[in-house]
């Protein structure tokens, strides 16, 4: 499959990755103005419940501590950029799959057995795109390689299911088994509708791509 | 019968929508704390000053509270002043100034002050006794207050200061009890107005960062924090007190009436995990440590779920009266809070008990409607027969599903049985949960805290002053997850005795467990804390070090020898009259220097002091307790800490308003995503080589 990204490629030149600079921008903006912030736009589900619908997007960008800012944000602009470079996923693209893991992970979360009250972070979200990146790859060459980095992906979030606990690094709030996996399944299903129906996704790129035209500095 | 696992599902805010009206309610004028009266006479004595400066450390506050009367008659007069003293707060001084020097007060057997004070009285020598009438009367008296002189007494106390879901909560005491007990309504006669200066002053250091402070009822409050952490607060009026610190909102606050509880909280960093903390206090190598260990879990017990049943037991007695129709709101606001699963009744009582209709209603829209409506219509008045209240709630509980029983009172019983055996027997003979709901500072908290605590329910506690949002989200973390029950505290690697208090009740989502004991020896100790969680075996344990030697918190002493004391007084409550009890409780009051109900302070003289062969002690520790205090300004913590579990601290940021869920969650990419995607890079850019 060619990507959808192709045309945005960066042939030689050097493109600013905006769009994922912005989003860790607002994700350091938020963790800079602190608790005031951060109680605003948590992901909340009885404050959800009662009308709060922003917090199904914002809580996303909510992060607990500096540490776990730094690793999420990092985490995403190196997936983002390699994701654009290496597999022509375009930002265009990338900003529907992150939009599909949101809706995703919320669901998951709102639905789950565990009634999780509060859930903060992008990594559900980093996880949706790296599953599109990992198909994307598998594609386009069906590697040993590529179906181990997919097999130890799904070990992490097997591992964080089992123990609540982030693989290496430690954060104040256990691991939301809910959050990762509901990425990693948008990520896929977003893959199986942009196959099932690959007109209204093209028309929707395309539009996107006319408000918005990608910037190339050279 | 099953019984409410230690808390009730997310939605269900009972206690705290039931302590709501009640904080509501308790917004009337109350009378003032304290004062100096004249024995023969009604008139007061005016306040001249009253200052009060607070350190709240890590773990405990110290309250220091110094005033200055003045008698403006034109004879001598013997004074008695009567002031209140928080819940679990141990008395350790009392200073009376002789000559223009401080002379600090000795703790004795109560008859034997008594005895002295007045003999020395009788010569004419200057003296002061202080004594504890009942849990909460306490009594100062003061030989001579010379015509148209000052008296200058200080007094001071420590308290655990515990946190609630991530919220510390430090209440000074100023308001009467709100009961129509004339005999004790008498006691809070009042003369609340300082004619001089009146200061409060916080200082706020602790290990733990501290995002917020706040005064909610004072916005007169100047509150800065410093570079390195530290919190302080400052409420100055009148005269000569840092006048600066006083904002324009102040003029709106009267002048200096000491008629409202000063409420303060504080609010933890959120996100910070549980913990393990123990401060230590061991004089020499060889001798007897103390610790003071605090466990603050993590939020990791899961919610609880299914229908239960409320019973609710509302006191209508006459002191009620300003309060009532803010209640009947109150418990409106709760029963439409309710998931509609649930199933709740309501029982009032004054002298007797009355429920308002038999068997339990539904919590369906239709049914809580109905129950508000009727519930206009309910009178009050009459007296306080707390025990028939208690009695009908506890009767025709379903066996088959879980209940939970909330009781609010303003008082004292003062109809019907009233002994705490009789309620203790009563609340023991049903497997339930009891929550109380105490307003103001006139209620038998003693004995509330301790009915809740045998049922393994808790306890909350409501100031006139208090903030009703805040102290309703810090509740409402309590109830709705599993609890910790059956709870049991050891500690290997050094040896430990004298654990304190009797650990009874449950440990409620966000609550911090708070032991004391004594430890000989030194080195690492590993704390294990065993209990049940919906009736499965939950351990938390840490490894801290104890020191050989830990000289900056001697206050530690004294609130381990008072938990000792308030676990002996309990027991006794429940058995009644003990002399063996009585001589332990004064034994340990007096090697502690802690005024109980038997036990008094008393100043005399300095030559009589020598001259009676009354050792110093007391004076000795204070001493080294203000050294203490002022090396602790300049020192690192003492503060051994060690995490335990994964899961964060409860906190009240995290816990939303209507409660509950499973507890938060998140978790990072991470390094291992990183890896992952190096990884990925390296697969990749090695098959693009292999296809160029």
């Amino acid at each position: 499959m060619q990507p959808e990204g192709q045309s945005e490629r960066n042939h030689g030149g050097i493109s600013l990755p905006w769009f994922p600079l912005l989003l860790t921008g607002a994700m350091a903006l938020i963790h800079h103005i602190g608790a005031a912030a951060s109680d605003m736009l948590i992901f909340d589900r009885a404050k959800i419940m009662d009308g709060e619908l922003w917090r199904l997007v914002t809580g996303h960008l909510v992060h607990l501590n500096f540490q776990h800012l730094i690793w999420n944000g990092l985490a995403y602009l190196v997936l983002a950029v390699m994701a654009r470079h290496d597999e022509g996923i375009s930002y265009t693209r990338q900003g529907a799959i992150i939009f599909a893991g949101v809706a995703a992970i919320d669901t998951a979360i709102l639905l789950s057995p565990t009634q999780l009250s509060q859930y903060a972070g992008f990594s559900g979200v980093l996880n949706a795109l790296w599953a599109v990146m990992i198909v994307e790859a598998w594609r386009q060459k069906r590697s040993g390689f590529i179906a181990l980095i997919g097999f130890l992906s799904l070990a992490k979030i097997v591992y964080e299911a089992v123990t609540a606990e982030t693989l290496f690094f430690y954060t104040p709030w256990p691991a939301a088994f809910e959050g990762h996996a509901g990425g990693a399944v948008a990520g896929l299903l977003f893959l199986v509708a942009e196959r099932a129906w690959p007109v209204p996704f093209s028309r929707a790129r395309r539009l996107v791509s006319r408000i918005y035209p990608t910037k190339t500095v050279h | 019968m099953r019984s409410l696992s230690g808390g009730f599902v997310r939605r269900a805010s009972l206690l705290p929508a039931l302590a709501l009206p009640a904080m509501m309610m308790a917004a009337q004028p109350a009378d003032a704390a304290g004062l100096l009266t004249p024995a023969n006479s009604s008139t007061p004595l005016a306040i001249e000053d009253h200052h009060v400066d607070v350190l709240i450390e890590n773990g405990y506050a110290t309250t220091t509270i110094e005033q200055t009367f003045r008698n403006p008659g034109g004879s001598d007069l013997e004074a008695v002043y009567a002031f209140p003293v928080p819940q679990h707060a141990a008395v350790g001084e009392f200073t009376y100034w002789i000559d223009g020097k401080p002379v600090t007060a000795e703790v004795m057997k109560r008859e034997d002050a008594r005895t002295l004070y007045e003999r020395e009285k009788a010569a004419d020598r200057e003296t002061a006794l202080a004594e504890q009438e009942d849990f909460r009367r306490f009594q100062m008296s003061v030989w001579p207050v010379r015509a148209n002189s000052d008296v200058r007494i200080r007094m001071s106390y420590v308290q655990p200061a515990k946190l609630d879901a991530g919220v510390g909560r430090y209440v000074y005491p100023l308001e009467e009890g709100g009961t129509e007990d004339a005999a004790v309504a008498s006691f809070w006669q009042m003369k609340d107005e300082v004619t001089g200066s009146f200061s409060f002053d916080v200082t706020m250091r602790t290990s733990y960062p501290v995002e917020a402070l706040r005064l909610p009822e004072h916005p007169d409050a100047a509150v800065r924090q410093d570079a390195d952490g530290s919190w302080h607060v400052s409420i100055a009026r009148g005269s000569n007190r840092a006048e600066e610190a006083v904002s324009a909102a102040a003029a709106q606050v009267s002048a200096a009436a000491l008629n409202k509880d000063v409420a303060l909280y504080w609010r933890q960093k959120p996100g910070l995990a549980g913990s393990l903390d123990v401060l230590t206090y061991k004089e020499t190598a060889e001798g007897t440590g103390t610790f003071m260990a605090v466990l603050t879990p993590g939020e990791d017990n899961a919610t609880i779920t299914g229908g239960r049943d409320w019973t609710f037991i509302l006191d209508r007695s006459g002191s009620m009266e300003a309060k009532f129709e803010t209640l009947k709101e109150g418990i409106g606001r709760t029963l439409e809070a309710l998931p509609s699963q649930d199933r709740f009744r309501v029982i009032f009582f004054d002298d007797r008990a009355m429920r308002m209709f038999s068997g339990f209603r539904s919590a369906t829209p239709q049914e809580v409607q109905q129950t508000i409506s009727e519930l206009r219509n309910v009178p009050i008045g009459g007296g306080t027969n707390l025990y028939a209240g208690l009695q009908d709630g506890l009767d025709d509980l379903d066996e088959d599903r879980p209940s939970g029983v909330v009781l609010i009172t303003d008082g004292v019983a003062n109809v019907g049985p009233h002994e705490r055996k009789d309620f203790v027997d009563l609340a023991a003979s049903q497997d339930m949960r009891l929550f109380t709901v105490v307003m103001g500072n006139g209620a038998d908290r003693p004995m509330l805290e301790h009915l809740a605590a045998i049922s393994g329910g808790t306890t909350m506690n409501v100031s006139n002053s208090d903030d009703i949002t805040g102290r309703l989200m810090t509740a409402v973390t309590r109830l709705s997850h599993h609890s910790l029950s059956d709870i049991d505290v050891s500690v290997d690697g050094v040896k430990v005795a004298d654990v304190t208090p009797e650990l009874k009740g449950g440990l409620y989502r966000g609550e911090q467990l708070v032991v004391f004991g004594h430890y000989w020896g030194s080195g690492p100790a590993k704390f294990r804390v065993r209990g049940k969680v919906d009736g499965k075996p939950k351990v938390y344990e840490a490894t801290l070090d104890m020191p050989e030697t830990a000289g900056l918190n001697p206050e530690i002493e004294r609130l381990w020898a008072f938990s000792r004391i308030e676990d002996e007084m309990r027991q006794l409550a429940v058995i009644g009259e003990d002399a063996d009890s009585e001589q332990s409780i004064a034994d340990t009051a007096i090697e502690y220097g802690l005024l109980t109900p038997y036990t008094s302070m008393v100043v005399v003289r300095e030559e009589i002091f020598a001259q009676e062969g009354i050792a110093r002690n007391n004076q000795q520790r204070l001493t080294a307790e203000a050294d203490a205090r002022n090396a602790r300004q300049n020192a690192a913590p003492t503060f051994a800490s060690a995490p335990v579990g994964n899961a964060p601290r409860t906190h009240i940021a995290s816990s939303g308003g209507g409660g509950g869920g499973g507890g938060g969650g998140g978790g990072a990419a991470g390094p291992a995503l990183l890896l992952l995607l190096g990884l990925f890079h390296l697969v990749r850019v090695r098959q693009r080589a292999a296809k160029a």
